[in-house]
């Protein structure tokens, strides 16, 4: 089966070539792109991605197999541009009531997650916007570091001390909440988060 | 659980949703035929032109045209932003204002031992504050935030050389120049004519450089982060940027502190210069230089502009 990097040059003659690209990645960058900026936001970036994406399909650096982490970088310019709508969404988010159901409650670990919500997203709103896509790409993407320094076309260096910032911003976050919790008495204790 | 786990679990994860998929796909295919309608004519009007080697000469015509197409749409491109540019106010400091601008900079330093002249390269990274006074009188302070050897060649050259004292993080360099000496440049020698400009770039009278069109363009996008310029040289180097051959739009990019721009780039054998602007005002974020000698782009340099603002 040709490689992204085979079928993007593949399409330069025959511009049809493009939806088995399309059809490779849409799914992953509309799912990425919704959990930023919400449904018809999402909707939009990822649909744009897609024809950005076809029309530099030219300029595509052939020394990349995958074309993942190129979509996941023009997405991510293109969530930049909407900067208000992710705003708008994650205070959403965040301000949503936490009503876990009884699968949740039985499962320990979505339910620290769910409880754990507000305030991580409260503190996303509050990361730098390069330090925020280095942390989401790594998280909602599942990029490596590698894959997030070809999406955001910056040294592997910077997107190191980006998640590095991301991750102790976010920590201090839980443990704040963690601290108010257990203050609350809700007779559940919450260990510390491990590192990496 | 790490933090990104949490954070997946805490936002969940939407479903696929085959509408969306297909209202995209009808966006994609319609930009196709459009793509194929038009490249289809462009073939047919070459058949016409040529004679029995019609097929030879097609395939390097059309190979000529894609390219002088992408880089007609980069100079358009690179001609708009000039244009942008050009209706900018120019900011100059009035008596009794300074004009303070800012930049970060990751740059190779290269030290020679006078004793025994060898030589070892630096790569630093610093803060600089130009401080301009209405007579024209500047005051550059570079403050070192960190230090370390180019290679493991040049840190081997230094103990060579006795291990001298290095700069170190927190080091504070000042310099000052005169009314009418810009420092590390010729404002005057910035020729609002682009071929004259041209010239003056490449002969190293705007400023030392070294030999290679990257250079040129890397120049050019450090010229203009230069507040001092008038509008007219601004739009003179951007003519002059869109004038350079092989110069390639990079479309939307990220610079070195995570700003967002419109990057173009001119590649030579073995660098790539890049530089970035903000499609806003057309000023340039960053420049970077990449050495592509390994294979994998390698950022070895970079500036980016913080602004310049009246104090």
């Amino acid at each position: 089966m040709p490689d992204d990097a085979e079928l993007l040059r593949g399409s330069v003659d025959d511009p049809h070539v493009f939806e088995s690209v399309f059809d490779r990645h849409y799914d992953a960058i509309l799912r990425y792109a919704r959990q930023r900026v919400g449904h018809d936001a999402g909707e939009e970036i990822a649909a744009t991605t897609m024809l950005i994406a076809f029309e530099r399909r030219l300029t595509y650096d052939g020394r990349y197999p995958s074309a993942r982490a190129w979509l996941y970088g023009i997405a991510t310019n293109l969530i930049r541009h909407h900067f208000r709508d992710e705003k708008t969404h994650l205070a959403a988010i965040a301000k949503l009531p936490i009503d876990p159901a009884p699968e949740d409650i039985a499962d320990p670990e979505r339910l620290d997650a769910l409880l754990t919500k507000p305030a991580l997203v409260q503190a996303l709103r509050t990361l730098q916007p390069g330090d925020r896509d280095a942390f989401l790409l790594l998280a909602l993407a599942d990029l490596s570091y590698e894959e997030i320094a070809e999406a955001l076309r910056v040294p592997m260096g910077t997107v190191k001390s980006r998640i590095h910032r991301a991750r102790h911003l976010l920590r201090e976050q839980i443990q704040g909440l963690e601290a108010t919790t257990a203050s609350k008495g809700t007779g559940r204790t919450y260990g510390r988060r491990g590192s990496p | 659980m790490d933090d990104a786990d949490l954070l997946r679990r805490a936002l969940g994860e939407p479903g696929t949703d085959p509408a969306a998929r297909e209202r995209a796909r009808a966006r994609l295919r319609a930009e196709i035929e459009a793509t194929t309608s038009g490249t289809s004519r462009r073939a047919g009007k070459q058949l016409i032109l040529v004679g029995i080697a019609a097929i030879a000469i097609t395939v390097a015509l059309v190979a000529a045209i894609v390219p002088a197409t992408r880089e007609s749409a980069t100079a358009r491109e690179l001609r708009g932003l000039g244009e942008l540019a050009s209706a900018q106010p120019t900011v100059a400091p009035h008596l009794g204002q300074v004009l303070v601008w800012t930049a970060e900079t990751h740059h190779l330093e290269g030290f020679t031992d006078v004793a025994n002249g060898i030589a070892y390269e630096l790569t630093i990274r610093s803060s600089l504050e130009r401080r301009t006074d209405a007579q024209g009188g500047i005051l550059e302070k570079e403050t070192i935030r960190s230090v370390e050897f180019a290679s493991k060649g040049d840190r081997a050259a230094w103990e060579q050389a006795g291990s001298p004292e290095l700069p170190t993080s927190g080091d504070v360099r000042r310099e000052q120049f005169p009314p009418g000496d810009a420092g590390w440049f010729d404002l005057d020698a910035i020729s609002t004519d682009p071929d004259v400009l041209l010239e003056g770039l490449r002969d190293g009278e705007v400023a030392p450089l070294s030999p290679g069109e990257d250079e040129v363009f890397l120049l050019i996008g450090q010229l203009l982060g230069e507040p001092s310029l008038t509008l007219e040289q601004r739009e003179a180097l951007f003519e002059v940027a869109a004038s350079l051959e092989g110069v390639e739009a990079l479309g939307d990019v990220t610079d070195p502190l995570g700003r967002f721009g419109r990057g173009f780039a001119l590649e030579t054998a073995d660098r790539r210069a890049v530089i970035i602007f903000d499609p806003a005002d057309a000023m340039p974020l960053a420049t970077e230089l990449f050495d592509l000698r390994s294979g994998t782009p390698q950022l070895f340099t970079w500036a980016a502009f913080e602004g310049a603002e009246l104090v």
